[in-house]
């Protein structure tokens, strides 16, 4: 089948694509953990929906019929990925499982998430911004900080800790 | 990998691609079979792919940084910094320029900052025992008994083990537990050069304390933690053989203490003070403290510090003193 091109279709497609891009990518981020993979992953299941737009069905939510894509996709990916270890098929399918009933976390995230960033220590936040906001490499926020590489990661996986400690804490004590 | 394995810094350590092949696998095997773990994963990875997410309009500059906890902060040093001003030494990090040297970081109007190297500073590039005795050269840790222990996170940080005096005096306090490290000052001071008339240079020391609990912490009711950071002029090998005495001839010094309770949240505490143009070197301190009297070294094994860091603040009318 070819793909449509009319102007309007391109247009709603790109509308509805921007709209599912960030769900798109934290979903992918859950298998495919590396931001630059779980990218390349999204720019591929964007062509795959492009050219299959054509069988997308207007009464389904696009998000749905859009995310069938990006796990085939991510399957794609890992069978082909050698660069990082990576989970097995069983426990990606386990986890994406498990993602369907998870909205209430991802909320509270959505809540509570600046609430929680500003409870982290001044070095904590230093780095996580460095990290994500501002995308350098732990090897770059080393050279930043005066700190080895290693004290880098460590830093940013326990902020993470207390970032996902402090917004569990929040949705227990909504739900008390 | 074991049923002891401790899930939640190997999940962390996945997110960032730092897995080998083994333990992704068995992280995969414990994914499948345990409900609880799963659970972990996903929200781990949620945290990771919302912080990862441009349109979160995340903008850590803005977020208010949370008020001090009054009650954990004691003997607040006059030589401390003011919040305003480490409110600006981070935003100047998320500038990006901070570096090792005077790579001035513009942070708040007229508040530049940069990180001054020192040794092994979060205790990951050596483990063991750290040596005894008062340090006499630049660029090492030596005091009292003290080792580099490695957390069930991977971490490694440094642990107080005894009160001792450090210079092996005959019948010398043992008070406290010290560890030292002298600081290189000289190439800073060439790169700032000798015209201070519109600015005036604070170091501050910064360390993360935590407390867990130990066998005698009912003897020791007033054990703390603290930081304390000398300034001189000269050479080490001075301050090194006069050791406690040349204190009176510190051209500043600054310090902070703080007492927290085995299990408290880990806390880090700073301390400041000014850096006068003809100063050669520093002198930092970690330590805890049992604040008792007596010559008798007394086991300690509860303090834990870790993430030390010198910082070079450029500000004008900084309010602290100078100790002479």
């Amino acid at each position: 089948m070819p793909p449509p091109d009319s102007s309007s279709d391109h247009e709603r497609f790109t509308r509805m694509l921007l709209e599912s891009e960030p769900i798109m990518l934290r979903s992918i981020l859950v298998s495919v953990p590396h931001r630059a993979d779980a990218r390349e992953i999204l720019q591929e299941t964007a062509v795959a929906l492009w050219r299959q737009f054509e069988t997308y069905d207007p009464e389904r939510p696009f998000l749905n019929w859009a995310m069938g894509f990006s796990r085939i996709e991510t399957r794609r990916f890992l069978s082909r990925e050698s660069r990082r270890a990576q989970l097995t098929e069983q426990a990606i399918e386990a986890l994406e499982m498990d993602l369907q009933g998870s909205g209430e976390f991802d909320s509270a995230i959505e809540k509570h998430l600046a609430t929680c960033l500003g409870k982290l220590s001044e070095k904590a936040r230093r780095q996580i911004s460095g990290y994500y906001l501002e995308g350098h490499t732990p090897e770059a926020l080393s050279q930043r900080e005066g700190r080895t590489v290693e004290a880098i990661y460590k830093t940013i996986q326990r902020a993470r800790r207390e970032l996902q400690a402090c917004i569990e804490r929040q949705l227990n004590s909504e739900l008390a | 990998m074991t049923d002891e394995t401790d899930w939640p810094p190997l999940i962390q350590k996945h997110l960032d691609g730092q897995t080998s092949e083994v333990e992704a696998a068995s992280l995969s095997e414990q994914i499948v079979s345990d409900a609880a773990v799963r659970s972990d994963y996903l929200k781990a990875a949620q945290i990771h792919g919302a912080l990862s997410d441009e349109t979160m309009g995340l903008d850590l500059e803005t977020i208010p940084f949370p008020q001090p906890e009054a009650t954990k902060e004691r003997g607040r040093s006059l030589f401390a910094m003011p919040q305003q001003l480490a409110a600006a030494v981070v935003a100047g990090a998320f500038v990006g320029l901070l570096g090792i040297g005077v790579v001035w970081a513009v942070n708040f109007p007229r508040s530049e900052a940069s990180f001054i190297a020192i040794a092994n500073g979060d205790f990951q590039s050596v483990s063991g025992p750290v040596a005894t005795g008062f340090p006499h050269q630049f660029g090492y840790w030596s005091g009292n008994p003290a080792d580099v222990v490695l957390e069930p996170d991977g971490n490694q940080s440094l642990r107080f083990l005894e009160t001792g005096n450090v210079m092996g005096e005959p019948g010398g306090g043992a008070t406290n537990c010290s560890v030292f490290q002298l600081v290189d000052l000289t190439s800073l001071q060439h790169q700032l050069g000798v015209d201070r008339s519109e600015s005036q240079i604070a170091l501050e020391l910064s360390a993360q304390f935590r407390r867990e609990a130990a066998p005698n912490d009912a003897d020791l009711p007033k054990l703390e933690a603290g930081v304390r950071i000398f300034l001189f002029q000269g050479k080490p090998e001075f301050v090194s053989s006069n050791w406690p005495n040349v204190l009176r001839d510190a051209d500043a010094l600054g310090k902070q203490s703080i007492r927290l309770a085995p299990g408290d949240e880990a806390s880090t505490i700073s301390a400041s003070c000014l850096l006068n143009p003809d100063v050669t070197f520093a002198l930092i301190a970690v330590s805890a403290n049992t604040r008792a009297g007596g010559t008798t070294p007394i086991p300690l094994g509860g303090y834990f510090v870790d993430d030390i860091q010198l910082t070079a603040i450029k500000q004008p009318n900084l309010p602290v003193r100078f100790v002479k």
